[in-house]
Parts: C-alpha cells; structure tokens; sequence
C-alpha cells in the first residue's frame, strides 16, 4: 500500500484531504508542521510527501530542504499545496509538484497517483 | 669808635653810655628825633646800610607812615619790605632782596633828654621768602587741585557721554548688558537687561536676583569661564511681558594674576527668533510623527490585508476542500461529515466577516445593540459546541467546570460574538492542554471567564491586548495568527452593554484568563 504524508497546520484541511486519499486508497499519515513531519518520517519513510508551505514552526520550504538534504529521503517526491504565490528555488528541485490551494480533487488524485508510481522520477509536473 | 660825622653830630642827643650799648647789640638800631633826623646809628645799622641818608632815603616814606600819629610810649610794626643794602646793591639781580622788619618805639622826653624815636630793623629775609614759597606752592597746589578737579569733570562728563551713548547703542540694538563681581556678587546691568531678564528692580540687584531662573548660568559655565571662554546659553522667562526667550553671553575678566574678577556679558530678546524656531520644529515633528504615523498606518494596514486574506483563505478552503470531496464520496456518512466541516467552516468564515464589518461600525459609531434578556449561561453552552470540534482538533479539552444561568440584558448574537472570540482566541493561542469557560454571579454582575494553558501574555503586553490589530508575536510563528480584530471588539460590544472584560495572565507560558462582568437583568436582580 503506498503511503502518503500529508502535512497542514489547518485541521479541517488535513482531514479533508487525508480522508480523500484514504477512500482513494492511499495510506496517510499526518502531521501539523515541520517538525511533526520530520519525526513521522524518521518513524517511516513515506512514498510521498504532500505539504502546506505557511505553517507555524518549521514551514513548508524548510521541510523540503531538510528532506532533500538527507540521502535517504531525498528521492521521496513532494508535492506543494498551498494558497500562496511561490517561485521555485533555482539550483535544487525541493518539490516535484506545486499545487494551488485549494486543488479541484480531479487534479489532487491525479498529481499523488502519478507521483507515486514513478518514484524517484524528480520529473515537476505543475 | 667811628670816623662818621653824622654821629659826632649827634653826640649830645644820646649819651655816650647809651650809644657802647646800642654799638654792642647785633641788631641794626637807629634813632630819630622828633624831625625824623637821625640821631644816632649803631654799629651793626652802620655795617649793615652803610651811609645813613642812602638807605633812609629808600624808606623814609615807610618811616614817616611809621611815626604817624605815633604818640610818646607806643610802638609799632612795619610790614616786611626789602631793601638792598650797598654790598647787595652792586650784587646781580639773580639774587633775592633782603627783606626788613621796622619795630617804631616812641620814647617818651625825659628831665634831661628830648624825645626820640627807636628803629630796629629785623631781618625777616627768610621767614618772607619761606612765607612767600609757601604761599606760591599753596597757590600751585590749589591751582594744581582746581585744574585736577577740572580733568575729572570733563573725564566724568566724557565717560558719562560715552556711557550714555554706548547704551543707547544697546538699547538701540536691543542689548542689555551686566556684570557680575565675582568676590562680592555686586551686579551692575542696563536697564535693558533688567527688561530682559524679567527683574522687577534695577535697584539692589545682586547675583541672586540677577539669575532668578536657575541654574545661575555663571555657575553653569564656570568651568568654561575659568578657561577664559566666553559663554552662551538660551533662557525662558515667564515675566510681566509674558514668557520671553532670552540670549545671555557672559565672558570672564581677569586680574594680572589670574583670578576672575568679574563676568561681563550682555542679554538679548530672541523671543520671535525663538518662537519661530520652536514653531518650525514643532512643524517638522508633527510632519515627521505625521509621515511616522502614516508610515506605521500603512505597515498595520499591509500587515492587516494579510491577515485577512489568509484568515478568511483557510476557512474557504476548507470547504472548497470538503465540497470538492462531496465529488467523489456517496457514502451518506461521509457526505454529512463533509457537510458538517463545510457548516463549520461556513459559520467561522460568516464570524469574520461580521467581524470585519462590525469594525467599521465600531470605528464610525454605528455598532448597535439590541437588549433584551438573554442567559449568558446557555448561550456559552451553544458557543463551546460550536468550537469544539476546532479545539478537539488541536487536542486541546475545552471545559465548562461551572456554568449557571444568568440573565443579562443584552443583544443575543453580540454576546454570542463575545463568547465565541473569546474562545477562539484561547484556543487559538493555546498549542495544548485546556480551555475552561465558567459562567456565575457575583456582586449583582453576571462574571464570564475563560481560562487557558496557552501561550500567556508578557506583562508589558496585557495593556495593549484590547487594542486593535495587536497579536501576540504575530510574525514570530511563521504565520498570521488572526486578524487582531476579536478582543477589541470584545471590549467595544462590552462597553456598549455596560460591561466590562480584563485580563490576567501570569507572563510567557503561564496561559492567561478573560474576565468578563455583565450587569444582571435589573428586573431579575
């Protein structure tokens, strides 16, 4: 089963969308920030990581560059949903796919399920 | 005893007894008869004038003035007169006459004997001459001390002119001048300066009185003085003419050793100078405060614009979120969970919008209220569901360890909107534990707390959490916490109830608690 890691501080969107990917299938595990997210992988890497960017603590960008920084993590595809403007980094692909919050579900299911079953294919799909 | 014929002559008039005597005394004698012929000439006379008619006939005319009325017995004095005598007569005119001295004595006849008259002549030379220097030095001094008298006149009048002219000058100029002595504190200064510095009297003025605004500037400048540099400071004065600003410039003078003996300085009236100055930088503070507060406006207004649109974005999309999840579920338990989130949603996003908008009304006045009784008890009940789900979210346990009923006279969803910010407030600064909301009576008041473990208020910041806009940290977190407009609308709806709230919090970390006082329905008290 393909596990998913969804990060949002907002709990009714973190249950929104966990509650999508489960009735899609998926397995999700959640995590209200940064830090949050950091300990759950440390617990079990995910096949996919799906993040909020402006959360209290340790934000969405810092996240993905924590995981990109570690060797065994850095291949995990990210997806970035959040409401906000953003320009990609040049030099490093610290996400694979960039979503604009709120997605139609269509395009939400559409971005994890061609995530994860590629991975490692760093391919940007926004 | 001599060859003169003149006194062989007279042999039978003086005896010739007499005549040894007269020859043995030094002073010059001489003797006349009644005729004014003389009788008899002594030695020293002789030695003295030489022939008798040269020298009598230089002052026969003293004598005969003399012997004028003269009568037997009496005596007389002749003023001093000089008369040369033949060793002087050849001598050069460089030097003094002799000066003589005529004692007349009028001896009366006797049995056998005529009358004769006596002359001694006494040399006053030195007692004239000395009289006479004393006397021509006298005349020099008084001469000497009249013309002195006279310099010091004119000097006077010139200083006093000068004087007189300089200070027109400096009233002219407006400058009034001083000086100070340093050992005594005597003061002198123009009148100008008395108008200056505010003094009621020109008169008695002493270092005191002078300076009456402290510090005394001498003293101020002291150090600057004793370094010979001159000093300058700028005073207020609040005198008859109203409060007058004034230059005072002061420069010490010195001893040959050293020593500051005394301050000299002037005073001039900067007031519209000062004014004008005051005026222009009151001018350029308001502009500077007025751009700061524009400045600061526009940061709160930015700051604010953010605020709103992500607050009012994460209720939005959570029920676009949840609508879009209405796509692809049919199960009936899931379509009335997701319905449930989208109502939530609904009702937080409606909240802020009322929110928002009621700040307008608060801002312009126009909040109004509605009174009619309500159960403050009941209505926190209803509020705490509502917000349960979002506190059980975050794992938090919201509690109602006591809550009774009370009736208040107040508009119902304003007090709903109390409640409910109240609320979300604590649970939106508290990261875990609980929030408990109690409700009881008290001293005719109806008392509403909300208490919380969250994150607490820094003391300095408990002044400042009624006002709009204010956040705790708001940055701090990475994100906006709210749109800093629920406790301030708290305290206006309160205040419009008659109410009140405050709030406690024990610092950082410490949680914090919400009391809110509500007068009871007077009906039901």
């Amino acid at each position: 089963m393909t596990r998913v890691l969804l990060v949002d501080d907002e709990p009714d969107l973190l249950e929104a969308w966990s509650f999508a990917l489960e009735y899609s299938g998926y397995e999700v595990e959640r995590a209200r920030d940064g830090r949050e997210a950091i300990a759950a992988m440390q617990r079990s890497v995910p096949d996919l990581l799906i993040t909020d960017l402006m959360m209290p603590g340790m934000d969405g960008e810092a996240l993905c560059r924590a995981v990109r920084e570690r060797p065994e993590w850095a291949a995990i595809p990210i997806v970035l949903h959040t409401s906000a403007h953003v320009a990609r980094p040049s030099g490093i692909v610290l996400w694979n796919a960039l979503l604009r919050k709120p997605a139609s579900m269509d395009q939400f299911l559409k971005t994890v399920a061609e995530l994860t079953q590629g991975f490692g294919q760093g391919e940007d799909r926004s | 005893m001599t060859d003169s014929t003149s006194r062989s002559a007279e042999a039978s008039a003086v005896g010739t007894a007499d005549r040894a005597i007269f020859d043995r005394l030094i002073e010059p004698y001489l003797m006349l008869d009644p005729g004014l012929r003389v009788v008899f000439a002594n030695r020293a006379w002789l030695a003295m004038f030489g022939e008798t008619e040269a020298a009598l006939g230089q002052c026969e005319h003293l004598i005969r003035a003399l012997v004028a009325n003269l009568h037997p017995g009496q005596r007389r004095l002749s003023p001093a007169f000089s008369l040369d005598t033949p060793d002087r007569a050849a001598a050069t005119h460089e030097q003094p006459s002799r000066y003589w001295q005529i004692h007349v004595s009028h001896l009366p006849a006797t049995a056998d004997e005529p009358p004769l008259i006596l002359l001694r002549f006494d040399d006053v030379t030195m007692h004239t001459l000395a009289t006479r220097t004393e006397r021509r030095e006298k005349a020099r001094l008084r001469s000497h001390a009249r013309l002195r008298q006279i310099l010091a006149r004119e000097a006077e009048q010139r200083l006093h002119d000068h004087r007189v002219r300089f200070e027109r000058a400096l009233a002219f100029a407006g400058v009034g001048a001083w000086e100070l002595d340093v050992g005594t504190g005597a003061v002198h200064c123009s009148e100008q300066c008395v108008e200056d510095l505010g003094l009621p009297d020109i008169a008695g003025l002493d270092r005191q009185k002078l300076f009456i605004e402290q510090p005394d500037p001498v003293a101020e400048h002291w150090q600057a003085l004793q370094a010979k540099r001159s000093f300058e400071c700028e005073r207020c004065i609040d005198g008859a003419r109203g409060r007058r600003w004034v230059l005072i410039r002061g420069t010490g003078q010195f001893a040959d050793d050293g020593t500051m003996q005394s301050v000299m300085g002037f005073t001039l009236d900067i007031t519209s100078r000062k004014e004008r100055e005051l005026e222009l930088s009151a001018t350029a503070g308001e502009e500077r405060s007025g751009r700061e507060r524009s400045e600061a406006l526009a940061k709160t207004m930015d700051h604010f614009i953010a605020a709103v649109s992500h607050e009012l974005r994460s209720p939005l999309n959570a029920i676009v979120s949840w609508a879009e999840l209405l796509q692809v579920v049919a199960d009936p338990s899931h379509v009335a969970r997701a319905g449930e989130a989208i109502r939530r949603n609904g009702r937080q996003l409606s909240h802020m919008v009322d929110d928002l908008l009621d700040s307008g009304a608060v801002v312009t006045g126009k909040l109004s209220v509605h009174l009619q009784p309500v159960d403050i008890g009941a209505l926190a009940l209803n509020v705490v569901e509502d917000i349960r789900k979002t506190a059980e979210h975050k794992g938090l346990r919201l509690q109602t360890p006591h809550v009774e009923p009370c009736i208040v006279m107040a508009d119902e969803s304003r007090l709903e909107q109390v409640v409910w910010n109240l609320l979300t407030n604590a649970v939106k600064f508290t990261d875990a534990g609980s929030v408990s909301i109690s409700v009881s009576t008290s001293d005719g008041q109806a008392v509403l707390t909300v208490q919380d473990t969250g994150r607490g208020i820094a003391p300095d910041a408990l002044p400042d959490v009624f006002d709009r806009f204010q956040q705790i940290a708001p940055q701090s977190s990475g994100r906006v916490g709210g749109l800093g407009l629920g406790l301030w609308l708290v305290k206006n709806i309160l205040s419009l109830h008659g109410g009140t709230v405050d709030v406690a919090s024990a610092g950082r970390g410490q949680g914090a608690t919400f009391t809110v006082r509500l007068p009871l329905d007077s009906n039901l008290r």
